[in-house]
């Protein structure tokens, strides 16, 4: 057998997370000051309501920590896991609560959000970095497809009800968008799955 | 159900990556998934994207008081049975967790997080406010026990409650499949803690593992056909005796900080 050296690294995302299903208190501590941010952050862009928000992402990490034993770290990393999490909760509390259609007008800000952010970009890594850029090149109509469908959960349906388009264009530009922002990441098809 | 082809199927890759078809058309899509590997690969490197694109999203400080609810709802009060006289002793240790929250992400990033199969044993006072001690030893080959048969690193919190975490990186190892975790007490006795898939050699594992740091010998995996793949020793604790074991693992203090 070879030898492969484990390189310093500071204490993983699964060791943290393997602390927190054990119920220890001090990895829960530092598990939810690492993921606060990320989680009530997709929380808030999904629902747009602080308050709901804050029960999402609540809900979100009591979810993680009763099925850490569940974690599969071939599936994706311990990030991709809790942010799929709270991406659910939010999504099907989005779609019980929904009053009115998402304005497509009211997506600009969150998908200029995304595609740029340079404060962050000084620490994405370089995936991170070409499926923003992808984005940001995408047609308009293609980005706000994909947002609203990816984001905030919407049927083609009901992405064509919003567009006032017919549901078949509105299939068409996730299709090619999803198809553009997944060959900006090559590397992902091998490393996740 | 209607049975789909590949080209129908792969009209409903995207959206079915996005999370957003009906349940109809999502069962018929996973009922094709099933038989067909190509379109799976396919979905698969979708959902990767789909996921990708979602954690692009900007991360948001929350309100004030909610990192506090959330870690009382993950760390919930002693029985009542055992409440009336932890009480002093909880209050203390809830100061220290609140306190000392950083210790993992500070400490063990900066300086303290081992790198070799001769680790050094460091020295420091159990108990003191802010600190903790997580215990590391290399992994290494059954058959090899120096540095360059390092394949791994295995980590063990013997505290209340005690865990395990265990890291194995070999990726020319013939082995695959599920690899269990055992625990060796230094009366040969044996605990089956836990097991996971290694995939092209690489896996980890953490969870819940009945560790006494006193009678903790050995951290072993083992293979499928009861073969072991690897071993931590850990050395028994610095104590009353004042004889240092060799020093083939480390005791790490992570002091805290806010």
């Amino acid at each position: 057998m070879s030898v492969r050296r484990t390189p310093a690294a500071p204490i993983s995302d699964d060791m943290l997370l393997a602390g927190l299903g054990a119920g220890d208190a001090e990895a829960a501590v530092a598990f939810v000051r690492r993921f606060q941010p990320l989680v009530f952050g997709v929380a808030v862009a999904v629902v747009g309501d602080y308050g709901l928000a804050e029960d999402i992402a609540q809900q979100a990490f009591e979810r993680a920590w009763r099925h850490a034993a569940l974690y599969d770290p071939r599936r994706g990393s311990v990030r991709t896991w809790l942010t799929r999490i709270v991406h659910n909760l939010a999504v099907d509390a989005a779609r019980v609560r929904r009053p009115a259609p998402v304005d497509p007008q009211d997506l600009l800000p969150l998908i200029a959000a995304i595609a740029d952010s340079p404060e962050r970009r000084v620490l994405a890594s370089e995936a991170s970095e070409q499926l923003r850029v992808a984005l940001a090149t995408l047609p308009p109509e293609q980005a706000r497809a994909v947002v609203m469908a990816g984001v905030h959960g919407l049927s083609t349906r009901e992405i064509a009800d919003v567009e006032h388009v017919p549901v078949s264009t509105a299939k068409s530009r996730i299709r090619a968008a999803m198809a553009k922002l997944h060959a900006a990441l090559p590397v992902l098809r091998s490393d996740h799955g | 159900m209607a049975e789909l082809s590949c080209r129908q199927c792969e009209e409903l890759a995207e959206e079915l990556a996005l999370g957003v078809l009906s349940c109809h058309e999502r069962a018929d899509a996973l009922a094709h998934l099933e038989t067909c590997s190509s379109c799976q690969d396919r979905v698969s490197a979708l959902t990767a994207t789909a996921d990708r694109l979602v954690e692009l999203l900007p991360p948001v400080e929350p309100p004030a008081g909610f990192e506090q609810r959330v870690i009382n709802a993950l760390t919930p009060p002693p029985s009542p049975r055992t409440r009336r006289w932890q009480l002093p002793v909880a209050a203390g240790l809830a100061a220290v967790a609140l306190a000392t929250s950083g210790w993992i992400a500070g400490r063990a990033t900066h300086n303290q997080t081992p790198t070799g199969a001769s680790p050094q044993t460091q020295t420091g006072n159990d108990g003191q406010t802010g600190e903790r001690t997580i215990l590391y030893a290399p992994l290494t080959t059954a058959e090899h026990e120096t540095p360059e048969h390092q394949v791994g690193q295995a980590y063990l919190y013997p505290g209340h409650p005690s865990w395990i975490y265990l890291s194995l990186d070999a990726p020319n190892t013939t082995t695959a499949g599920t690899i269990n975790c055992e625990v060796v007490r230094r009366d040969g006795s044996t605990v089956s803690v836990g097991s996971f898939p290694l995939i092209n050699g690489r896996g980890s594992w953490g969870g819940p593992a009945p560790i006494d740091r006193d009678t903790l010998a050995t951290a072993k995996l083992i293979n499928r056909n009861g073969h072991t793949l690897a071993k931590a020793h850990f050395g028994r604790p610095r104590s009353t005796s004042g004889q240092h074991s060799p020093p083939r693992h480390s005791e790490h203090r992570l002091r805290g900080h806010s």
